[in-house]
């Protein structure tokens, strides 16, 4: 009971140790905050705008206004407001983001696992077809998986996700060798655990912290990427507000009306910023000898 | 050292051979005639056939596969669906605009970014240092695109110095470069800024100081030269993907590069095209990746003895 009781306490001073150091850096709480108000928008975007009559819907006679109090960042050249469609395009850009990522991470990881654990011809194959596929950069293959697949959401995830996973596998092939060569995997490996044991119990959890750091930063490039289809028409559709796709409306109209650029653009540089910051944050809290 | 580069060559054929196949599958077995897209949703089935003759698309997909590898073989890659051109002969005609944006871009990168980072490293905790990673920070997270049309807006728009798309003269590659190099400088100067750190804790920079000799020279003589592995690697990523990622920036800017042609061949189904560009930005980007490590010899003695033993 005593043993663990011990445990249990250890393991969450480990958390709570990154926590406190993570709280201490302003910046990445300022992104922590930031994330968590646009998360918030989010979930609540239908309870905050309504998308049929604001989002979706067309009001010629409203056409291409200026900044007022009905509409706070103005509207687009079928009358739609602004704000509105931005604060549902967080919920898309987030959702998508969020959601690649996780496939990512996941097809990434167990291909990263199995290749650098059990190393030899399996890593060697599996890491040949992933190099094939990082010899392309990203953003290319996204397009070419986009273009022949068709627009639309669906699409779209699937798209981001073959684009990141390869990434993925290598970052975590490499910090589960440098961890398979330890000394505490070998005591384990002498004292008689089993693969399954050794992995989980003691290459995952310490693999586990460049996992998280990268994802993060995935989250950002990856609605980066997604506004940058969009933008150039591959991603996602109007009248879908997301921001690229409202940025790509505006363009038409930035020679008299400039201001509709500004808005879509602010929202992408703060969720972006958001997820960077954290990032940097959670790579300085997990490995505090990493911080400069 | 020609051994190695040898090798390192040779080890792209299978990279290129494995792309070819992933691009001309995701291209092949995903809905959409070419023919269809090309000639319209209206056109004959008699029409589709002979556009299908002419354009050698016939049989299944792995004869198609074959027949289209062996004619790069033998230096053919075939003609474009769209236009009916000399594939390589479109594709040649784009590479100068790719390669001066790539360039340009390259330039400023390393010209802001190489500075930067080091002065910030050296007064870390400065106004300075705070100063240039907040705009490191603000230029990862500002999507290309956007950039891209706020200058636009700026300088083309508003003050009419600059033309605003299309290619004039050098001064319609000034905003592009801009736009192209922001997010690689942000990266950069981080990179730079990073190892520097990690090289001036060292006991030898210590030393260095304890020996009497003056900052500057420490800087120049010590930390630099150690500093400088990560640096090399990021500029040679960051042009790599210059080369092939322009993408975004060719396509706000309207520039006839290879990015452009890629985004309209790859909507109208072009395969030939799209096929040759993405070799193209493979094998560009391998062989960018070998002078990296090439340039590793260069920085760093113990790296050129490792070739060399390997030679013997």
């Amino acid at each position: 009971m005593t043993e663990v009781g011990t445990r249990t306490i250890k393991k969450r001073s480990q958390l709570v140790s990154v926590w406190h150091r993570f709280k201490k850096n302003k910046l990445a709480m300022f992104g922590l905050v930031l994330l968590t108000i646009m998360l918030l928008i989010a979930i609540f975007a239908d309870v905050l705008v309504d998308y049929q009559a604001d989002v979706v819907e067309l009001h010629m006679s409203e056409r291409l206004q200026g900044i007022s109090s009905e509409h706070w960042l103005g509207t687009d050249q079928y009358g739609r407001d602004i704000f509105s469609r931005l604060i549902y395009g967080t919920r898309i850009s987030l959702f998508i983001g969020l959601a690649s990522v996780c496939i990512s991470v996941t097809a990434g990881t167990i291909i990263g696992a199995v290749a650098g654990y059990y190393g030899g011809k399996i890593d060697n194959v599996l890491m040949r077809i992933m190099d094939m596929f990082l010899a392309i950069p990203q953003m290319l293959m996204a397009i070419a998986i986009v273009a022949a697949l068709g627009s639309g959401i669906t699409n779209l995830l699937i798209a981001l996700s073959i684009a990141a996973t390869p990434g993925f596998s290598r970052i975590v092939r490499s910090s589960i060798m440098s961890i398979k060569e330890q000394e505490f995997v070998e005591a384990a490996v002498a004292y008689g655990a089993t693969d399954r044991h050794i992995i989980l119990k003691h290459i995952i959890p310490n693999a586990i912290g460049p996992i998280i750091v990268q994802a993060t930063l995935d989250i950002a490039t990856a609605i980066l990427t997604i506004a940058s289809l969009s933008f150039i028409g591959l991603g996602i559709q109007s009248p879908t507000p997301e921001w690229g796709t409202i940025l790509s409306e505006a363009k038409a109209q930035m020679r008299d009306f400039p201001h509709l650029i500004v808005s879509p653009g602010i929202a992408i540089i703060l969720a972006v910023m958001a997820l960077n910051l954290i990032g940097d944050g959670l790579r300085d809290a997990l490995d505090p000898r990493m911080k400069n | 050292m020609a051994k190695f580069v040898l090798k390192r060559v040779l080890a792209l054929i299978p990279v290129v051979i494995g792309i070819s196949f992933i691009i001309f599958a995701i291209m092949n077995l995903t809905p959409g005639e070419p023919a269809r897209l090309i000639l319209g949703p209206y056109a004959s089935q008699s029409d589709v056939e002979t556009f299908n003759q002419a354009m050698g698309i016939e049989g299944n997909f792995w004869e198609r596969y074959l027949n289209y590898m062996k004619g790069v073989l033998t230096g053919d890659f075939g003609i474009s669906y769209r236009t009916q051109n000399d594939v390589l002969a479109e594709l040649v005609a784009r590479i100068p605009c790719t390669l001066i944006l790539a360039t340009g871009a390259a330039a400023i990168m390393v010209l802001i970014g190489i500075p930067v980072g080091i002065i910030s490293a050296i007064k870390q905790y400065s106004i300075l240092d705070y100063s240039s990673m907040f705009m490191a920070l603000l230029f990862t997270s500002v999507p290309g695109f956007w950039l891209g049309i706020m200058l636009m807006l700026l300088f083309s728009l508003q003050l009419e110095w600059l033309p605003a798309t299309g290619v004039e003269s050098w001064l319609s590659y000034i905003l592009p470069c801009i736009t192209l190099a922001a997010a690689f400088v942000a990266s950069l100067i981080r990179i730079t800024r990073s190892s520097m750190l990690e090289i001036i804790r060292q006991d030898y920079i210590r030393t260095a100081y304890a020996k009497g000799a003056s900052e500057k020279r420490v800087v120049m003589k010590h930390v630099l030269r150690n500093a400088m592995l990560p640096v090399v690697t990021v500029v040679g990523i960051n042009f790599a993907i210059m080369m092939g990622g322009a993408i975004v920036t060719e396509s706000v800017f309207a520039l006839p590069g290879v990015g452009t042609l890629l985004i309209t061949s790859v909507r109208m189904k072009d395969i030939p095209v799209v096929m040759a560009v993405v070799m193209f930005v493979a094998v560009v980007i391998g062989i960018i990746n070998l002078l990296v490590d090439l340039a590793y010899a260069y920085i760093d003695p113990r790296i050129k003895s490792k070739y060399s033993a390997r030679k013997r």
